[in-house]
């Protein structure tokens, strides 16, 4: 099954498909065009052009490439899907600090563990806002080559309003005792609290079980 | 020995005092420790009852959830017997109705009314507020000190520092001043000297027509606006918190492309800044971290440069930018900014936890270089601040996106 691109094909959209139920399709195509194509196109050049046996011509191996890539691209992305919908319906709802709870990790940990996903969306702000502090200085274009070739040049203060901003959020959740209060948070209009995100999750988990038993089965 | 207030009181408090006077300390110290921990002789353990509110809002934000309601509920709003109190604050910065709005993407006051309605759910005893307030538009502080003061609060104390206290006198009951406050660690004298010639004299009119924008996901935010700015005059952008201030100001500076309408420069030239932001306009935006890129003073700003001078900040030159207070640090984000040396000039906040004496430096720097020809944009809440400028002209943006320009140089 792991080389077969239409069982893979099928697996992928699948879990396309229950991503889409929960709400999650954009942040997983977002990887897919950030990481996967990129991957799989990497894959096509360097076996079909790259890497030549001792008697061949590079562009002999295309007609192999090409299948390896796909197969490469669509088992990334059916286990990336697979994660995703198994993991991003547990930020934000609560559900994650039981989680962790759950295995006994102390309250410390959990802020580092919680404090290392909601400083993805602090990233983004930052990091825009320093880009527009650039822009403005006249330094850098705003198109996408241009925002590529500042990111050294953001680096620095990025890192240190970050590093700031994490100190400043870790004295203020501890003080106000936000992690105790997020465990019991419960919004009735949040998305990630509905009935098709478990069963989805259900879906998944058994899917996996019964796929990993029928491959050792082989 | 500083003299705490008295317990019980409701009303709001303000630590008076120069920059570099230890006004922050102290609401550091206080929020540690508590009235009685402040009133002791010896320092008593850490209270958790107190809270922080510093200039950079979104620091005090929990970043824990995606929306102002959940931000609101994981306080304990639904609960909380200040629930009348807080919803009197939220009304002020018309978040009232953002309650699906994500905190990042807030204005910077909208963030500071955030930030102190879910601080006042979760303080016991005081609330310190850092300069915080003077990112607010005079009625929304004055409506903010208000719900600050009210008797259901249930026994918290406000207490301000703020470099802005004079124009707010008769609209709160402050109390002025914690006599006895620390001697300053460190005085850093701020010069002035004859920057005149570091801003160059080409600048042009500029102006919009009938431009409309919006953010991605949001109502418009200007709708059909049309206005102009002339050199000679420093022009202050003023309205409530969220209006679209500093929009209007990263629009004229490229760093946002209209929807609809046309930017034009000189004599109806049409201008399309977006294709090089920043070159014709140069933009200090308000926080000062985010626009400091080198690891010395001196790679900054020129160390000869008399602008470096005219900030104080010849004898910081070895000096990393992130190390230096943050009253230091917006004075050398305004130095590096002016220092690019663009025919026009946009400062959003510059006088951001500044006090009197470093904003009339400020006024007198702004003046001359207004009569030498300069363009000059002041996005800020003080009318005090306006008061200083000889020549201000004084253009008001409402939520309604109604525009209305007038001169105000015989106002004061």
């Amino acid at each position: 099954m792991a080389d077969n691109v239409w069982l893979l094909l099928g697996a992928w959209l699948s879990f396309l498909m229950a991503l889409t139920a929960v709400g999650f399709v954009r942040i997983h195509l977002r990887l897919t065009l950030a990481f996967v194509i990129p991957l799989a196109v990497s894959s096509l050049v360097i076996n079909a052009l790259i890497a030549v046996a001792p008697g061949e011509m590079p562009g002999d191996r295309f007609g192999r490439a090409v299948p390896l890539a796909f197969a490469l691209a669509f088992r990334v992305s059916a286990i990336a899907a697979a994660i995703q919908l198994c993991f991003l319906p547990l930020i934000a709802n609560g559900n994650l600090v039981n989680f962790l709870r759950a295995w006994r990790l102390p309250d410390s940990a959990v802020l580092v563990v919680i404090g290392g996903i909601t400083i993805l969306a602090e990233v983004r702000a930052r990091g825009r806002q320093i880009f527009e502090a650039r822009l403005a200085q006249g330094l850098g274009t705003a198109n996408r080559w241009g925002a590529l070739r500042q990111i050294p040049f953001m680096l620095m203060p990025l890192f240190v309003s970050m590093l700031e901003s994490s100190a400043a959020r870790a004295i203020l959740w501890q003080e106000r005792r936000l992690v105790n209060q997020l465990a019991n948070y419960r919004v009735t209009d949040q998305k990630t609290d509905s009935a098709c995100i478990w069963c989805a999750r259900l879906v998944v988990s058994c899917a996996w079980c019964v796929a990993a038993a029928l491959l050792r089965s082989k | 020995m500083m003299s705490p207030p008295p317990a019980g009181t409701h009303s709001v408090l303000a630590i008076e005092g120069r920059n570099f006077s230890g006004r922050s300390d102290a609401l550091h110290r206080l929020t540690k420790q508590g009235l009685e921990g402040a009133r002791a002789s010896s320092p008593p353990k850490a209270t958790r009852a107190n809270t922080y509110v510093g200039v950079d809002a979104q620091n005090y934000l929990s970043g824990l959830l995606p929306t102002l309601r959940g931000e609101l509920e994981l306080h304990g709003i639904v609960t909380s017997p200040r629930r009348c109190a807080v919803e009197a604050v939220l009304a002020t910065g018309n978040l009232s109705n953002l309650a699906a709005r994500n905190p990042v993407t807030l204005s910077g006051g909208q963030q500071v009314i955030l930030a102190i309605a879910t601080a006042l759910l979760s303080t016991r005893e005081i609330l310190a507020i850092d300069c915080s307030l003077e990112q607010l538009s005079p009625e929304n502080r004055t409506q903010v000190l208000q719900a600050l003061g009210r008797p259901d609060l249930h026994g918290v104390q406000t207490i301000l520092a703020d470099n802005r206290l004079l124009e707010f006198r008769d609209s709160v009951s402050v109390q002025a001043g914690l006599p006895d406050v620390s001697e300053p660690a460190t005085s850093v004298p701020v010069m002035l000297a004859d920057i005149l010639a570091t801003i160059p004299t080409s600048a042009q009119p500029l102006g919009l027509e009938g431009v409309n924008f919006s953010y991605q996901s949001g109502k418009p935010v200007f709708r059909n606006l049309t206005c102009q700015f002339d050199p000679g005059y420093v022009h202050f952008i003023v309205g409530p918190n969220g209006v679209g201030k500093s929009s209007l100001g990263k629009l004229l500076c490229g760093l946002f492309k209209p929807h609809g309408g046309s930017l034009w420069v000189g004599n109806h030239v049409p201008w399309q800044p977006w294709l090089n932001p920043g070159r014709s306009v140069a933009y200090h935006f308000q926080n000062p971290d985010l626009q400091l890129f080198r690891t010395r003073v001196a790679d900054v700003v020129d160390a000869s440069d008399e602008v470096t001078e005219a900030f104080g900040l010849t004898k910081f030159l070895s000096e990393h930018p992130l190390d230096l207070p943050f009253v230091l640090r917006k004075r050398l984000a305004i130095a590096s900014t002016v220092a690019r040396r663009r025919p026009w000039l946009i400062l959003d906040e510059p006088i951001l936890g500044q006090d009197d004496s470093t904003a009339r430096i400020l006024a007198r720097i702004l003046d001359r270089a207004a009569a030498s020809g300069a363009g000059i944009i002041v996005i800020t809440h003080s009318k005090w601040f306006r008061s200083l400028v000889a020549r201000p002209r004084l253009l008001t943006l409402h939520p309604e996106n109604e525009r209305e320009e007038q001169h105000v140089a015989n106002s004061f």
